[in-house]
């Protein structure tokens, strides 16, 4: 029986999570207990994009925050955690995961401690489909920032009776 | 060997919900401070006129009012006060809007933000209680004070 004692660190906001074998790790750290010689672990992270509804809901954030002045600043919504690691276990082995936040072509995360291993993968890339649907709203955004504006001057033009 | 990390399509529906009711928490945490902003000043705009004088006041025994010989138009600051006193006087008026404007967005930013299980928003929640705690503190006396 081969014990992996397992920490994950760094920056592990909600939107990242650690598999072992396909197996969600909760938590920072745990021992996972196993007969096989070799392990998958991967990083993994749920990306904050989503279908027409989330648009929607996120135009709205964005008048709601006052055209975005005070809305909250996310990083690489559109960034993938591609991180396959093959683990080599031998008895009882420690293992160090350290999360990097996302920074495109960055790596994803860095593995320490008495291990062998094999990294098949580890580097955030862009998901296709999720960068299109942030540039749309981006663009978006920018037209109705536009329109914002152009109401406001109208407005005030209006008020100051420069009409 | 070739598994791909979790897609966006595949980020589930329950969990996408709460980053949007957590960054709406965001949203409303960073709001809060525009509506602590107009409360403090509006509860201490009778502070601020009294530094807008005493600073004026400050720069003249500084300069010993040679500074008004080299910018005459510098006077026109001491007869502004009427618009200050206006400005001053609007914003004390608009306690009953700021406060619980304030307490109302650090009440929800609290309650959005609990709601993102995911990860714990700490500082955010303890400066949003203080500010509610504050907002309630303000409103209390300004009710009572309006009161008696």
């Amino acid at each position: 029986m081969n014990v992996l004692n397992l920490r994950i660190t760094g920056a592990l906001r909600g939107d990242t999570f650690v598999t072992v074998d396909g197996e969600r790790v909760e938590g920072t750290s745990c021992a996972i207990q196993t007969e096989k010689a070799q392990v998958r672990v991967a990083v993994c992270r749920y990306l904050d994009v989503g279908g027409p509804l989330w648009f929607i809901t996120q135009l709205l954030f964005f008048i709601i925050s006052i055209f975005g002045i005070f809305d909250a600043r996310g990083r690489g919504k559109y960034l993938v955690a591609d991180c396959q690691t093959d683990i080599y276990l031998k008895q009882t082995c420690d293992l160090t995961v350290r999360i990097n936040p996302p920074k495109k072509n960055a790596k994803v995360a860095e593995f320490t401690g008495d291990i062998w291993l094999a990294e098949w993968s580890n580097k955030y890339v862009a998901d296709k489909r999720a960068k299109k649907i942030c540039l749309a709203l981006n663009l978006t955004k920018l037209f109705l920032a536009l329109a914002g504006i152009g109401g406001l001057i109208a407005l005030i033009v209006h008020f100051l009776g420069f009409i | 060997m070739e598994e791909k990390g979790v897609q966006a399509a595949t980020t589930p529906k329950n969990i996408l919900a709460r980053m949007q009711v957590a960054h709406l928490g965001k949203i409303t945490f960073n709001l809060q401070f525009l509506a602590v902003a107009v409360m403090a000043a509006s509860v201490l705009s009778f502070l601020a006129m009294a530094v807008f004088y005493l600073l004026l006041l400050a720069v003249t025994l500084v300069t010993l009012g040679l500074i008004y010989a080299a910018y005459p138009s510098l006077k026109d600051l001491w007869s502004g006060g009427a618009v200050l006193e206006s400005i001053f006087n609007t914003l004390a008026a608009s306690w009953p809007y700021a406060v619980p404007a304030a307490l109302a967005l650090s009440v929800a930013s609290i309650i959005f933000l609990c709601f993102d299980y995911r990860q714990k928003h700490v500082a955010r929640i303890t400066i949003s209680a203080v500010i509610a705690v504050i907002s309630v503190i303000v409103l209390v006396i300004k009710l009572v004070g309006g009161a008696a």
